[in-house]
């Protein structure tokens, strides 16, 4: 027994950093089991979080938007065009994870439900603008649908999450579809070859859906920056925003994230610093 | 070429990590197919392409629920990668190995204290290191504990492109990752389950590592500069294709290499990177940058 743990010792101090760093692996592993129930690939905090703000659309990111969602740090903004909504018409649902849609309640509280699954859509009362701009008012229905960086997380982790609403009372909504493509779905059903107006920035034009009703985008950064989708039927337009959330270069969270990378790089620092003056300070032992 | 190619493995480890980790920043574009048998986190939604890291340690998650047509096109997507590249993945395209070597080059830079060398004694119990990562890797997952809380890339690539998770034994196994590579070349590398899976099949990979043993003369310079320290790359006197398993195709071998020919990482039999003396003498005698003499 004594002779096997002098041994043990002898090829500590032969190679005492690999010994350390075995155990440390070791300890980790150990560890491990403690935390394994832990969801540990969504943002720190989950999404309650998050808090709900609706503000009229002087801060909107695009210009030709009059209904849609913006994201500033912990705040998911739904921004209005005050001259057309009026704010007390606004009715926001949400997603659940079980996949059913719940309104969230009146007065906007401002907290997210933890039950919600990252997608949210706001409606209003049917509008009546001049759309096409031939002197005569058209009936306008729009909505506005977000999907935030906790919906796309949970759809990375768990395949086929749901985002499409498929409610009546949304009658154009779009739906991601992998990574570059938009389904378009009116009264619940996907828009097969049909021309849909698209308009983001100061980009505007005319698509035609496919057969499984979808558009396609080169840029994702598009859908970061909310897109717009018109499309006419018997005489009413129905407006459609949509906005996707993604990572912001320096943002609140990014710089928080950034800490922590801070930390690890700290810790290591330190370690490596007395792991130095550790071997350093055997060396001289060695060398007498 | 031959002068280059060591530049070139930073150039494509430099845009392969800017590419893994913040990739929809740069071109917006963002792949849906998790073909690349490396660890670029899916959990970043900001890197254009994912590894297939994910669906390879969560098997259970991929069998119950992904469609047997997606299944199938998702391994044969994983085989071309292990067969077109090997582990050329791990020394040319890892977000980790490009973190490692990072580590490594502050290490020189600051003439840092003398590099740790596991040696063939200690190999062994690396082995055992690394055994155990594969085991929880692509078993454990089925019995709770999941490979991600313990991966070092999630506390890399997703921080770092705006991501904040919580990191638990990530922020530990990174620690030991990033003070392990500022002592030893590739740190991570030697018990890297995913590598040591892709190394597996180097037999069916298209780019191997040859030797011409005639021209070889033991000096040992390529076990000297070896991260993964593989002893067949000197030791070996008959077969031409020295590939193992652990063969990164990091050309540091070649890179030292002071016999013309001796050395040759080649694609589709066709030497792409030649061991020279001038080629030698170029990248270890400080003459980069400096224009050749008339």
């Amino acid at each position: 027994m004594r002779t096997s743990l002098n041994k043990a010792y002898m090829r500590f101090r032969q190679r005492p950093l690999l010994w350390i760093i075995s155990v440390l692996i070791i300890v980790a592993y150990f560890f491990c089991g403690f935390f394994n129930d832990k969801i540990s690939l969504f943002p720190v905090g989950g999404i309650k979080t998050r808090t709900f703000d609706i503000a009229p659309n002087s801060t909107s990111s695009c210009p030709n938007q009059i209904f849609g969602w913006s994201f500033d740090n912990d705040v998911i903004r739904l921004n209005y065009d005050h001259l057309a909504i009026n704010k007390k018409n606004i009715e926001i649902f949400y997603k659940k994870k079980d996949g059913s849609i719940t309104e969230l309640a009146k007065g906007y509280s401002p907290g997210i439900p933890e039950d919600s699954n990252g997608s949210f859509i706001a409606t209003t009362k049917v509008l009546t603008v001049d759309v096409n701009n031939d002197g005569h008012p058209e009936k306008l229905v729009v909505s506005a649908k977000a999907d935030t960086i906790f919906t796309r997380k949970l759809a990375a982790i768990v395949a086929g999450v749901n985002t499409h609403f498929n409610d009546k009372r949304i009658p154009l909504e779009v739906v991601l579809k992998g990574n570059d493509k938009l389904v378009v779905y009116f009264e619940q059903n996907p828009l097969i070859n049909e021309e849909v107006a698209v308009f983001y920035d100061n980009y505007s034009s005319t698509l035609k859906t496919d057969a499984t009703g979808a558009i396609s985008f080169d840029n994702m950064n598009t859908l970061r920056n909310t897109v717009n989708i018109m499309y006419q039927h018997d005489k009413t337009f129905y407006l459609t925003s949509y906005t996707v959330e993604g990572h912001r270069m320096l943002s609140k969270e990014h710089i928080s994230a950034i800490e922590d990378l801070a930390i690890i790089l700290l810790v290591s620092g330190v370690i490596i610093i007395i792991i130095c003056i550790f071997r350093r300070y055997r060396r001289r032992i060695k060398n007498g | 070429m031959d002068k280059y190619f060591p530049k070139l493995r930073w150039v494509i480890l430099i845009l392969g990590f800017a590419i893994s980790t913040f990739g929809v920043y740069i071109i917006g574009k963002r792949f849906t197919q998790d073909y690349v048998p490396v660890f670029i986190c899916p959990i970043n939604r900001e890197g254009t392409i994912d590894g297939a890291c994910y669906k390879l340690s969560h098997l259970n998650g991929l069998f119950g629920v992904t469609p047997w047509v997606d299944i199938g096109l998702f391994f044969l997507g994983v085989a071309l990668f292990i067969v077109i590249f090997g582990r050329m993945l791990c020394g040319f395209l890892c977000p980790l190995g490009f973190i490692q070597d990072l580590v490594f080059k502050f290490r020189s830079s600051i003439n840092g204290s003398s590099v740790i060398r596991f040696g063939s004694r200690d190999n062994s119990s690396v082995n055992l290191v690394k055994w155990g990562f594969l085991f929880v890797f692509f078993g454990i997952c089925a019995f709770g504990i999941n490979f991600c809380d313990l991966c070092p890339v999630k506390a890399v690539t997703p921080l770092i492109a705006g991501g904040k998770l919580e990191l638990h034994m990530s922020f530990f196994v990174t620690v030991i990752v990033v003070v392990g590579s500022f002592f030893k070349y590739r740190f991570w590398c030697n018990v890297c389950p995913l590598g040591y899976f892709v190394g597996v099949f180097h037999k069916f990979s298209l780019f191997r590592l040859k030797k011409n043993c005639q021209a070889c003369t033991e000096c040992g310079y390529c076990y000297e500069a070896c991260p993964m320290e593989i002893k067949s790359i000197y030791t070996e006197r008959k077969k031409s294709n020295i590939t193992t398993c652990d063969c990164l195709f990091c050309s540091d071998c070649i890179k030292v290499c002071p016999e013309d020919q001796a050395l040759k990482i080649t694609f589709l039999g066709k030497a792409i990177y030649t061991s020279s003396r001038e080629a030698f003498f170029y990248n270890n005698s400080g003459l980069q940058g400096k224009k050749d003499e008339p």
